[in-house]
């Protein structure tokens, strides 16, 4: 394409994403719900497992290798917690309570993000501050208010177990487990959970009885008229980037002190102890740009039947409280200088309202479920070193 | 009319639609005489009774085996067979069966009001009990161990935590409230022991039976009506039906699971 036809191209594209935003609650995509999307539509996909990583022998042994250091408290400080503490596969892979469990005599300090399709995830945690999978797993091992592990004290525990030393033998080579591996064996064995087959990727590639009446409504008004779709789109129906909706303030920070502790911890940690902050500031405690202030990750849609309550602080109960509060245009919080420009009321009716949550269900599939692993005991006597 | 005379009007209509609306909220309020859902205790003339069974027809329970890793003076050394769901004969234990909804009947016991939850042999005991809407659980450590309770209501895929304290030995009793917003159900798990747990069922009113060994229930003093009966358990969920209950009648329900 020469010059005069990139200009042209150009200005038809910014006109047409000027209108686009006058029209506020308009979304990009308003044609007939009947037309081929699928094929065509960028803004949804289907999720196919694509970035599975190959198996191999050494792969195959990293991932069992993984699960069983998944569900181990011995990773944890007192050896009392571990990955699945958090992130339960009976509770959605997350944490059903608003905020997360912490470590014993402690509490978290934000809800727990599900790790069902985390594979297909550029970042990591709220506020995507884990660039892989590895540094998540190591990242939570660590800190504080959540496993508190000490690395040369988790590798000499997993050292004294015979079957440990085994399978670190196979899976990574070397005599004796090193932390690091650790961390690679869990993103491993994370790696393999996924749900790929939703209704809704079903009717993505073409069938389409997979989602009912109320559901092909609630897709519609997902993008169109309730403007979802302007931050939820893509394979995993979110766009990764950072927004302020509104979100309000936890109201644990007044009712529990373990929680307020962990808060006041937290900002301390990350340099904001003399700030004032009144709520979780998000993005901005990494960025430390004021334009951050109240920012949290757009939340994937995807395996979220299984994962109440919702939002970075687990405030809103369920889906129908989710919806409501982006009916309402959002709510408030101390960054509300910076909420997001596109949130607005909705007007949406009781019965548009229900076909959402109807739509939204549809994006999860059946839960993912494995057999938890037979975990080695100590040995009744310690082996040589 | 003038518009002055006009505006008049239209606040007579209004002060006179108001007087009307709060002297009609006060009426409804002394009819009730007490706030709505609270339980009433009255007398029962004609009362029936429910019996029945919660079936597992499947037969198939439910174990999980933990590692002990530590505090093996208080813990013992061997792995801990959790028995998450307990079958014998085809019937499902550790279910609890209640009337929904019954705004008054037979009243609670005192024992309802508080209930004691002991930390022994790093077990929760009772690991299943009953306690009265906003009644008290007094929680005691009498290991020679540190615990950790973790408190929550389960509201269907969610919770609500109710309390979250380290408890070390010797420590004086932790006194909470437990309470339901949603649901019967609260679980207790002990943050430093991934084996410890406990259920407590949350009842809104005295209607309500824990099957025996056999797995089968029984609730008197029911007044006559139609009610929705559920059973519970903890693991396993709800289950629910209409029950017909007729004066100096007994009615049979069994429960699938």
């Amino acid at each position: 394409m020469n010059r005069r036809g990139v200009l042209l191209r150009r200005f038809f594209s910014i006109g047409v994403t000027g209108l686009l935003t006058l029209c506020g609650g308009v979304l990009v995509d308003a044609r007939p719900l009947n037309s081929e999307l699928s094929d065509v539509d960028p803004l949804f996909a289907p999720l196919q497992d694509r970035q599975a990583p190959p198996v191999d022998a050494r792969n195959v042994e990293q991932i069992e290798l993984g699960k069983m250091l998944f569900f181990d408290t011995r990773l944890s400080g007192d050896a009392s917690i571990s990955c699945a503490s958090c992130h339960d596969p009976e509770q959605g892979w997350s944490f059903a309570d608003e905020l997360s469990r912490g470590y014993p005599g402690t509490a978290n300090w934000r809800n727990s993000p599900t790790i069902v399709n985390a594979v297909f995830l550029r970042r990591f945690f709220w506020t995507g501050h884990a660039p892989t999978l590895e540094a998540q797993a190591k990242a939570a091992g660590m800190g504080a208010i959540e496993m508190h592990g000490t690395p040369g004290l988790v590798e000499l525990r997993l050292a004294a177990i015979p079957e440990y030393r085994e399978r670190f033998a196979r899976a990574f080579g070397g005599e004796i487990p090193k932390s690091d591996d650790v961390w690679r064996a869990i993103a491993a064995f994370e790696r393999t959970l996924t749900q790929t087959d939703t209704p809704f990727d079903r009717f993505l590639r073409g069938d389409r009885t997979a989602l009912d009446e109320s559901q092909v409504r609630g897709f519609s008004l997902f993008k169109g008229k309730a403007g979802c779709a302007r931050c939820h789109h893509g394979p995993l129906l979110t766009d990764e980037q950072f927004h302020n909706t509104g979100v309000p303030a936890s109201t644990r920070w007044r009712t529990d002190t373990l929680a307020r502790i962990s808060f006041n911890f937290m900002q301390a940690e990350l340099g904001e102890a003399k700030a004032g902050l009144s709520d979780d500031a998000g993005l901005f405690l990494f960025s430390k740009r004021r334009e951050d202030l109240g920012k949290f990750r757009t939340a994937p849609l995807r395996y979220t039947k299984y994962t109440a309550p919702y939002m970075h602080n687990g405030s809103l109960a369920d889906l129908r409280q989710v919806v409501e509060f982006y009916n309402g245009g959002g709510d408030v919080n101390p960054f509300n200088d910076n909420k997001d420009v596109k949130m607005s009321r909705l007007n949406l009716s009781d019965s548009e309202i229900a076909d959402l949550v109807d739509f939204l269900e549809s994006l999860s599939g059946d839960e993912v479920r494995v057999t938890k692993p037979r975990l080695p005991s100590y040995p009744a006597r310690p082996v040589d070193d | 009319m003038s518009r002055r005379a006009r505006q008049q009007l239209l606040r007579v209509i209004a002060g006179g639609f108001l007087v009307g609306l709060s002297g009609g909220l006060l009426l409804v309020r002394s009819q009730a005489g007490v706030p709505e859902g609270v339980y009433q205790a009255v007398e029962l003339a004609d009362a029936g009774s429910i019996v029945g069974e919660v079936l597992r027809p499947s037969g198939e329970g439910e174990t999980e085996e933990f590692p002990v890793n530590k505090d093996f003076a208080a813990c013992g050394k061997e792995p801990r067979h959790i028995e998450w769901v307990r079958v014998k004969d085809g019937r499902l234990l550790d279910a609890v069966v209640f009337i929904d909804r019954i705004g008054s009947g037979k009243p609670f016991s005192a024992a309802e009001d508080t209930v004691a939850l002991r930390q022994t042999h790093c077990s929760f005991e009772p690991q299943l009990q009953i306690v009265r809407d906003g009644g008290n659980l007094e929680l005691r450590n009498l290991d020679p161990v540190m615990h950790s309770a973790r408190i929550y209501e389960v509201i269907q895929s969610a919770r609500r935590q109710i309390l979250n304290a380290v408890q070390d030995r010797d420590a004086d009793p932790i006194s909470t409230v437990i309470g339901a917003t949603r649901g019967n159900a609260v679980k207790i798990e002990c943050g430093v022991h991934d084996f410890m747990y406990a259920w407590i069922f949350v009842a809104r009113n005295p209607y309500y039976a824990v099957v025996d060994d056999r797995g089968v229930f029984h609730i008197d003093n029911v007044p006559a009506g139609t009610y929705r009966l559920r059973a519970w358990h903890g693991r396993l969920g709800y289950r629910e039906t209409k029950v017909v209950i007729s004066a100096r009648e007994q009615s049979h329900v069994e429960f699938i699971y």
